[in-house]
């Protein structure tokens, strides 16, 4: 399956997406990455199926929820 | 063993909610990783546990923002962090007359970098006295304001509403210290007007000691004043511009801040407003019964209050008085409860004064032999 990971500004704004992509039904997977230029070092992604990748991205900014970079597999 | 009377609920709640050390434990054996460092199990689940606290914190305070909720180890790491990141040099802070040593001390050592402050005075029962008190200290330079929302000596409640609005009108940052408030009665953040407010863990809300809350609206981010690990930008050389990670520097209490989440889940289940009406009752019974002993002097005695009574008795010191009382199991606090110009206000200066405060599991009972021992005293 094709995923992708959106790379969050802290643990807590990746908690934060987590739980508002859950309460619409899309599922993520919360991940340590260990370095990430767009963070200046290391933070937290969710790991999501790319399909869902265009909704939870509309859902988030409707939240207000920064995505800082979109990591593609 | 007698049965011990704590009424000392205002330095902290005793005892607490059996859910509270079940999820102290729990935290402990399956919570065990440094939350927001590692990927594996143990660190995620701990990073998940605080940050459903952080949304339990949202809930009873109705605000809508849990990355704004910052945990400190009490209420006056949070006040300290509240003042020293908000204030610049040349900037005038004003306060009430009110305040604790954790906002005085705080104020004394920004003197000497240019950090100048005064005290308004909060009338002892006109509210219109007290607003106007605070309009007339506001300088050209007030930059910060920091009001307590309730005495943690007499419990008097202070207009904090009317006061944010003024502070709205003149560009003013309101730093709340909220730690006599916080589940001990409703209030709601947002409503309050207030740009920050400083929270106990530890005392209304029913949590371990070590834990304190600092809540900031959207109109207000103090800078760091602690600087370390937060997980995030490592090669960055600051703290970064995210809260609430930017104003928590170093591994978090994550026990004591699963054992608040569960302090606060008992408060929200109980309603804040069930609490306070139960122990203003309790305040007004036991405020009725200390009036009418010989030699009871009492001191801020308002119609609405947190729940906290100070007294003396003629022939005691504050101090041989809460002796006297806890030789026969009733725990209370005398003296200057951290708050010196609070007693000069009311009265009570120098030697302080005796304080009772009660919580969710006071009763008549326990007030009937705390005043029958004050009688016989």
């Amino acid at each position: 399956m094709l995923y992708c990971i959106m790379v969050m500004s802290s643990v807590t704004y990746a908690l934060k997406a987590q739980t508002v992509l859950s309460r619409e039904g899309i599922g993520t997977r919360l991940e340590k990455l260990t370095r990430n230029r767009s963070l200046k070092g290391c933070g937290y992604g969710l790991r999501i199926e790319k399909s869902k990748l265009s909704e939870a991205e509309a859902l988030l900014k409707r939240e207000g929820i920064k995505i800082v970079e979109v990591i593609e597999y | 063993m007698e049965k011990i009377i704590y009424f000392d609920h205002a330095a902290t709640s005793w005892p607490k909610p059996q859910s509270v050390f079940n999820s102290i434990s729990y935290a402990l054996r399956e919570r065990g990783g440094n939350p927001g460092r590692s990927g594996h199990k143990l660190s995620v689940n701990a990073a998940r546990a605080i940050y459903e606290c952080r949304e339990a914190v949202c809930r009873l305070f109705s605000f809508d923002s849990p990355e704004r909720v910052i945990f400190t180890q009490n209420t006056t790491y949070a006040l300290n962090m509240a003042v020293k990141g908000l204030c610049r040099r040349g900037d005038h802070v004003l306060i009430s007359n009110f305040e604790h040593n954790s906002v005085l001390r705080p104020l004394y050592s920004l003197l000497a970098y240019g950090v100048e402050y005064s005290m308004f005075e909060a009338s002892d029962e006109n509210e219109e006295e007290t607003i106007f008190c605070f309009k007339r200290a506001i300088k050209s330079n007030t930059k910060v304001a920091v009001v307590t929302a309730a005495s943690n000596v007499c419990g008097k409640i202070m207009p904090i509403e009317k006061i944010a609005m003024i502070c709205k009108t003149n560009n003013i940052k309101l730093i709340i210290d909220g730690a006599q408030a916080g589940g001990v009665y409703p209030f709601d953040f947002n409503r309050t007007g207030a740009d920050v407010i400083c929270l106990a863990g530890h005392k209304g809300l029913y949590g371990p000691q070590g834990t304190g809350i600092m809540i900031c609206s959207h109109s207000c981010e103090p800078e760091s004043i602690i600087e370390g690990g937060n997980g995030m930008m490592s090669e960055d050389r600051t703290m970064g511009n995210f809260l609430p990670e930017k104003l928590e520097a170093g591994t978090l209490n994550t026990p004591g801040i699963c054992g608040l989440r569960a302090g606060i889940e008992y408060v929200i289940s109980q309603t804040p407003e069930r609490i306070f009406g139960t122990t203003l009752l309790l305040t007004d019974y036991a405020t009725e019964g200390l009036s009418v002993i010989d030699g009871v002097r009492l001191y801020g005695t308002y119609s609405v209050k947190a729940p906290i009574i100070l007294f003396n008795k003629i022939g005691y010191s504050p101090s041989e008085l809460a002796t006297y009382l806890s030789e026969r199991g009733i725990c209370v606090r005398s003296g200057l409860h951290c708050a010196p110009t609070a007693h000069a206000a009311l009265g009570s200066a120098p030697e302080g004064a005796v304080r009772i405060s009660f919580g969710h599991n006071n009763t008549k009972n326990e007030i009937d032999r705390f005043l029958s021992a004050v009688n016989r005293a």
